[in-house]
């Protein structure tokens, strides 16, 4: 037990440790609370300053908070959307879209269009003037056989890459000269412009002498890339420093630095955004957050929805899912407006399809097609043959209806939602279990590779265009030897017809038909049940400048090099 | 039959009474007089009781959500404690968590003692190669920081109320084991020993029926300093989403989820993390109490 504390002093009229201690503290509280009343004060003064015309300022850092760590710097890897984020600081594409949807070319000198010679009259041969001035980070001049390498790695069945879609169209491309890419498609692509908004260029003098690009060192401790940053430090499980690429081509860079720190738990996150400690909140700020950070002062909250859509996606390898029956069983027994609105804080759009009502391609007809109706739940399971066992849990042929769910740990609302479902699905008789795991293992093989039975997944429509054969052909199965991300193995072949209908149109309107088809065809066989379009928030502090969360993509850094911090 | 029950009773001049009975009753009287640890054991009784009584005692479904009540304040008709996030009742929601943490708490010591007790045992009084290699094993297990040890089983084994406890209790057992080896090397040499061998005792009874029950007391200690950690551990756990998944209620993940909401509604909070308190504090106290009661310097001679 504790002893009686000696006071060791002894000397009489001196000054004991504890009194010292106690001194100590009390002045250092008071010199802190005084240096902060001073800061206060200056902050305030400084908010009531007439703001300076909004020219770019050099220099200065802005930190980002995410709460998914990166794997991999690499663009062509299997990518989760915050580890796209990072990747689109350090490399670029041919052409990005801004906010209204317009390309803008960024490593191609000019958009290439019929009218410029750059699109042939089929719509199948493109010619691409690059830029002469581009430097990869190394200093090596960027050039067409640069282009021409990524477009050959992707297509390579030895790499892992998260989509081929559209890439696997290419039959022949060349570099005539070192600025001059040429290719031709099999057939036409329709969104082919937009699929190459996403095919980052990665150094043909670099990764063509890589013995495994899998797993060469590239991808998590050397990216060379030809974008507006380049890495400075990488503190695994802590954070990523980038610094300025000055030989830049584009506009900017203005910062100095670029930090991205990783907190995987979005609470810690908040509360360091609300110290001050990052300047802007992770590329989605959790719906539970959104009302406090409104009240935080200095602090601009901005709302974008989205292309990006969360569903229900059934592995249809289980018996259990094959029969569409089941799938809408259970799509009736997700009471998804009280999800909405207790869970989400009614800050989701409701989803009956993949497609949002805002996007050109929306069939509104699917409009009102899902309620909560358990007892239409019940009774299409009792027609599969699902006949309620003992325990409450529906049976057929000796087997039960049970099977799991998982989704990312740490993602509160999405927890919740599952818990919330779990219970509404055990009312109709199937017995949901849950086991989640982190974002990293989630998404990794045990996603691509359809070994979970049932997950919560997000998915983003690229560049807003309804393409979505990479989730629904039944060539882009990774299982099953496809490189897509149809992990959730479903095969249909009115689905495919659909989708290659799709993908061949090049009138907007007649794409419109084809698309508004496979809506309605896919509210019927429910491959994925959708849930909700996310309407992302991102919260920044005011000395951020340039910062355009845009509804087209998720990731903000889209712009990163246009940003810069206003001094106070 | 007396003889060869070798242990040592030895009869002095001022009453019939065997020491060891004697002993036990004063390490007793010793314990229930440091109120501390009395008042602890208390505590930790009502607590199993409540659990072990939590569907009786909270009627109310833990699984039951309902999202019209989310974080219903304390007091609010039918939600004694309030709800959670999802609308669930705190009150039967902690108690049944009580069973689970506990149970946790408790079986995992069981096994880290058990495991622990008998290699230590063996290291203790074999020495020689035995003993290197399994205080090697111990070694490297505990210089690999817990959480990557756990991570790494879970990796292999599915997240659930039995390889939970399996798991943190195979990572525990190596401060036990190090405790009763010690105990034992010094117990080994003393005479009652060689008197015991002398009689014709084998191995194995003196391992089990002399040399382990005379360092009971260091294990006791550590026993419940274990059954504090685990309930720890497996919040750790949940927080990496490897503990008991959801929606089973356990003291860490319903603070884990509380989180979250600590701004919003901060008693969902309170409550799991003051009966993490509370739990682990008494264990402590209570094998403080233990601890003390039977230091053998205390006890007549």
């Amino acid at each position: 037990m504790a002893q009686r504390s000696v006071n060791r002093s002894g000397r009489s009229g001196g000054v004991s440790r504890r009194q010292l201690l106690k001194g100590a503290v009390l002045g250092t509280a008071a010199l802190g609370s005084g240096v902060w009343q001073l800061g206060q004060r200056g902050a305030a003064h400084a908010a009531s300053a007439v703001p300076p015309a909004a020219v770019p300022v050099r220099g200065g850092q802005i930190i980002n908070g995410f709460q998914q760590e990166l794997q991999s710097f690499n663009p062509l890897t299997a990518t989760f959307e915050q580890q796209r984020g990072i990747q689109m600081c350090l490399f670029d594409a041919l052409w990005k879209l801004d906010p209204m949807g317009n390309f803008v070319p960024n490593l191609a000198a000019e958009m290439p269009t019929q009218a410029n010679g750059g699109i042939s009259r089929d719509g199948t041969s493109f010619t691409i003037t690059l830029r002469r001035d581009v430097k990869w980070h190394d200093g090596q001049p960027f050039t067409a056989k640069d282009v021409v390498f990524t477009w050959r790695t992707i297509l390579r069945p030895d790499i892992i890459t998260s989509t081929t879609v559209g890439f696997d169209q290419l039959e022949t491309i060349a570099a005539p000269d070192p600025y001059t890419v040429t290719f031709k498609l099999k057939q036409t692509f329709a969104p082919i412009l937009t699929s190459l908004c996403e095919m980052f260029i990665i150094p043909e003098h670099i990764l063509s002498k890589s013995a495994d690009i899998n797993k060469d060192e590239f991808n998590t401790k050397r990216p060379i890339g030809t974008g507006a940053f380049k890495l400075l430090e990488r503190v695994p499980g802590d954070h990523i420093t980038l610094e300025a690429n000055r030989a830049y081509h584009g506009p900017g860079p203005y910062l100095d630095r670029l930090v991205f720190k990783f907190t995987p738990d979005d609470n810690v996150l908040y509360t360091q955004f609300s110290t001050g400690e990052i300047d802007i909140a992770g590329p989605g700020l959790a719906v539970n957050l959104v009302a406090d950070a409104k009240k935080l002062p200095n602090v601009t909250v901005f709302s974008a929805p989205s292309y990006t859509y969360d569903a229900i996606c059934p592995n249809m390898l289980l018996p259990v899912f094959q029969d569409k029956r089941v799938r809408q069983a259970l799509y009736f027994g997700m009471d998804k407006k009280t999800i909405i609105d207790k869970i989400f804080e009614g800050l989701m759009l409701e989803a009956e399809t993949y497609i949002p009502p805002y996007s050109w391609a929306y069939n509104p007809k699917v409009k009102g097609y899902h309620k909560h109706d358990p007892e239409k739940s019940k009774r299409l399971l009792e027609e599969a043959g699902w006949k309620v066992g003992s325990d409450g849990i529906r049976v057929k042929d000796g087997k039960r209806l049970t099977f799991e769910n998982s989704c990312t740990t740490g993602a509160k609302q999405r927890e919740q939602m599952q818990q919330y479902l779990q219970q509404g699905w055990r009312e109709i008789g199937a017995d949901m279990q849950i086991s989640n795991k982190p974002a990293s293992v989630l998404f990794g093989d045990f996603f691509r590779l359809s070994k979970f039975e049932s997950i919560i997944n997000g998915m983003p429509l690229s560049g807003g265009d309804p393409e979505f054969s990479f989730r629904i052909h039944s060539k882009y199965i990774p299982v099953k030897g496809g490189n897509g991300r149809n992990s959730i193995a479903y095969e249909n072949p009115k689905a495919d017809r659909l989708v290659e209908a799709g993908l061949r149109e090049m009138n907007q309107e007649k794409r419109k038909q084809i698309y508004g088809e496979l809506q309605e065809f896919l509210l019927d066989e429910l491959p994925y049940l959708p849930i909700y379009h996310w309407v992302f928030y991102k919260a920044a502090r005011t000395h951020v400048q340039g910062f355009r969360p845009t509804t087209l993509m998720m990731q903000d850094t889209w712009n990163a090099n246009e940003w810069w911090v206003k001094k106070a | 039959m007396a003889l060869s029950s070798a242990r040592a009773t030895a009869f002095d001049g001022r009453d019939s009474t065997p020491k060891s009975r004697r002993n036990r009753s004063l390490a007793w009287a010793k314990f229930r007089r440091n109120r501390l640890a009395a008042g602890s054991a208390v505590l930790l009784l009502v607590l199993a009781l409540m659990a072990v009584l939590a569907p009786w005692v909270a009627t109310r479904d833990p699984l039951r959500i309902d999202l019209r009540h989310k974080f219903a304040a304390p007091g609010t008709p039918g939600f004694v404690l309030g709800a959670d996030e999802l609308g669930r009742d705190l009150f039967s929601r902690l108690l049944h968590a009580g069973r689970v943490s506990l149970a946790v708490g408790l079986l995992t010591a069981l096994i880290a003692v058990t495991v622990g007790s008998i290699l230590g045992a063996l290291a203790g009084y074999y020495s020689g190669t035995l003993d290197a290699v399994i205080m090697r094993i111990a070694d490297t297990l505990l210089s690999t920081p817990t959480i990557f040890v756990l991570l790494a089983l879970s990796a292999f084994l599915k997240p659930r109320f039995s390889t939970i406890i399996l798991i943190i209790g195979l990572n525990s057992w190596m401060s036990v084991a190090r405790l009763v080896r010690g105990q034992i090397l010094s117990i080994k040499q003393q005479e009652f020993i060689l008197a015991a061998r002398a009689l014709g005792a084998g191995d194995r009874r003196l391992i089990f029926r002399q040399l382990l029950p005379n360092s009971l007391a260091p294990v006791l200690v550590a026993a419940t300093l274990n059954v504090a950690t685990a309930i720890l551990t497996e919040s750790s756990l949940s927080y990496l989403g490897y503990g008991i998944q959801p929606p089973t209620a356990t003291w860490g993940n319903m603070l884990n989820n509380a989180q979250a909401y600590v701004r919003v509604a901060p008693w969902v909070a309170v409550y799991p993390g003051a009966m993490i308190t509370l739990t682990v504090l008494s264990f402590n106290f209570a094998g403080d109490g233990v601890r003390d009661a039977l230091d053998p310097r205390l006890t007549a001679s």
